[in-house]
């Protein structure tokens, strides 16, 4: 049972970080990294934008950077990519899926990174753990009370 | 079965025994042969290399408070790839920001790195698929916090590969003054309100040090450009701090769960 609730814990903890991970912007909507969040990175690979650091994904941040320093918001941002490169530049939540998986088997990010990623996902499983153990020891003891 | 048929049988065994294993020594021979002749090749490949042109981009403080280097180019025989090549750093170097191949189609191959220390200076080791290379890095010759302070460092490009042809560029951070280079540079361009201080050098031989001498003044530690607004921002992973935050109070709150058990159960 114990085994089960941990499981659970885990699973419960991996589907919200992938989730954050992978939908969820770290950055504002108001700067280069959130509007390139939901952008494709036109250098014929599956990477998100963010995540693009070569020149041809550079020109498109520069070009969303100076967008936004000339006042255009978000959506209008967004507008402007799918009108000039088409529905190509947009991701859908299965490329999205796709490009994050292809940074981190890359190795986009350094081993500390996801030597952290890993222990909080462990550290948060246990907590969580605890809180449903605890709450579950709770109502027993209250059925046995009554 | 007779005695005498048995004998044959196990004999025959015992030939075929000794014959798979002369060929199984054959073989392994030839495979040792083989693999040695090939990573021959290889290591002799991997010191003919040579760089046909080589460009190193050096950014004090643009979008952060380091120094931004970027270093692209193409290797001279593209024959010779896909092949393990060894890139120099300065001390200090311990992430790389992007190691990348790219293919004549224009698709990005980014690889897997390893960084040794070396002493006096960091080496990278990475296996390119492809001749065209692009390596970015960020790193802190300097430490300033608050104030008017003179930023003074030396970059070196200590090369390994011998070049045709080395072009450098040093862009003058925004609200420097004073703003020095040695050698004097050989062109200056302006690019979006920064000047960027251009350099070229033909046939370089291998192992030969290039050294620049930047020296500057900046009345603050704000980069050149906005990270709001800029192309170079990247996402990580998770935010080493916060993460290490999080950690932290993750760890916390176990250890007051399991104290408060254990207690709980005294008193029970």
């Amino acid at each position: 049972m114990k085994i089960k609730i941990f499981l659970l814990s885990l699973s419960i903890i991996i589907i919200f970080s992938v989730i954050k991970y992978v939908f969820w912007p770290s950055a504002a909507a108001d700067t280069v990294m959130g509007i390139s969040h939901n952008i494709a990175c036109p250098c014929e690979c599956p990477m998100v934008l963010e995540d693009c650091h070569m020149s041809c994904g550079m020109e498109w941040k520069d070009m969303i950077g100076k967008r936004l320093m000339a006042g255009a918001g978000k959506d209008e941002i967004e507008g402007y990519f799918f009108k000039r490169f088409g529905k190509e530049s947009m991701l859908t939540p299965l490329q999205r899926i796709h490009g994050k998986w292809y940074q981190i088997t890359r190795g986009g990010y350094p081993i500390s990174d996801i030597a952290l990623f890993i222990a909080l996902v462990f550290v948060w499983s246990g907590v969580l753990y605890l809180i449903i153990t605890g709450v579950l020891d709770f109502l027993e003891k209250g059925k046995t009370k009554t | 079965m007779n005695t005498e048929d048995r004998r044959q049988k196990t004999e025959d065994r015992g030939q075929k025994r000794v014959v798979s294993g002369q060929w199984s020594a054959i073989s392994g021979f030839l495979f040792l042969l083989v693999t040695c002749h090939l990573s021959l090749v290889t290591v002799s490949n991997a010191s003919d290399l040579k760089i046909g042109r080589m460009k190193v981009s050096i950014m004090p403080e643009y979008e952060s408070s380091d120094v931004l280097v970027v270093y692209e180019g193409k290797f001279a025989d593209k024959d010779a790839f896909p092949n393990q090549v060894t890139f120099t750093l300065p001390k200090g170097v311990t992430k790389l920001t992007d190691v990348c191949s790219l293919s004549p189609g224009g698709q990005h191959f980014c690889q897997l790195y390893n960084i040794v220390n070396k002493g006096e200076y960091n080496e990278t080791s990475v296996k390119l698929p492809y001749a065209d290379f692009f390596i970015d890095f960020k790193y802190s010759p300097f430490n300033i916090k608050s104030g008017r302070f003179l930023r003074d460092f030396e970059y070196i490009i200590k090369l390994i590969y011998p070049i045709d042809t080395l072009e450098v560029s040093i862009q003058e951070p925004l609200r420097s003054t004073e703003f020095k280079l040695s050698p004097e540079p050989m062109s200056k361009v302006n690019k979006k309100d920064l000047n960027y201080y251009n350099y070229t050098f033909k046939d370089i031989k291998g192992g030969q040090d290039v050294r620049f001498k930047i020296k500057y003044a900046k009345d603050d530690t704000m980069p050149s450009v906005d990270i709001k607004f800029s192309a170079m921002s990247k996402q990580d992973l998770i935010e080493r701090r916060k993460g290490i935050w999080l950690l932290g109070i993750g760890i916390v709150i176990l250890i007051a769960f399991v104290i408060i058990r254990r207690l709980r159960t005294k008193i029970d």
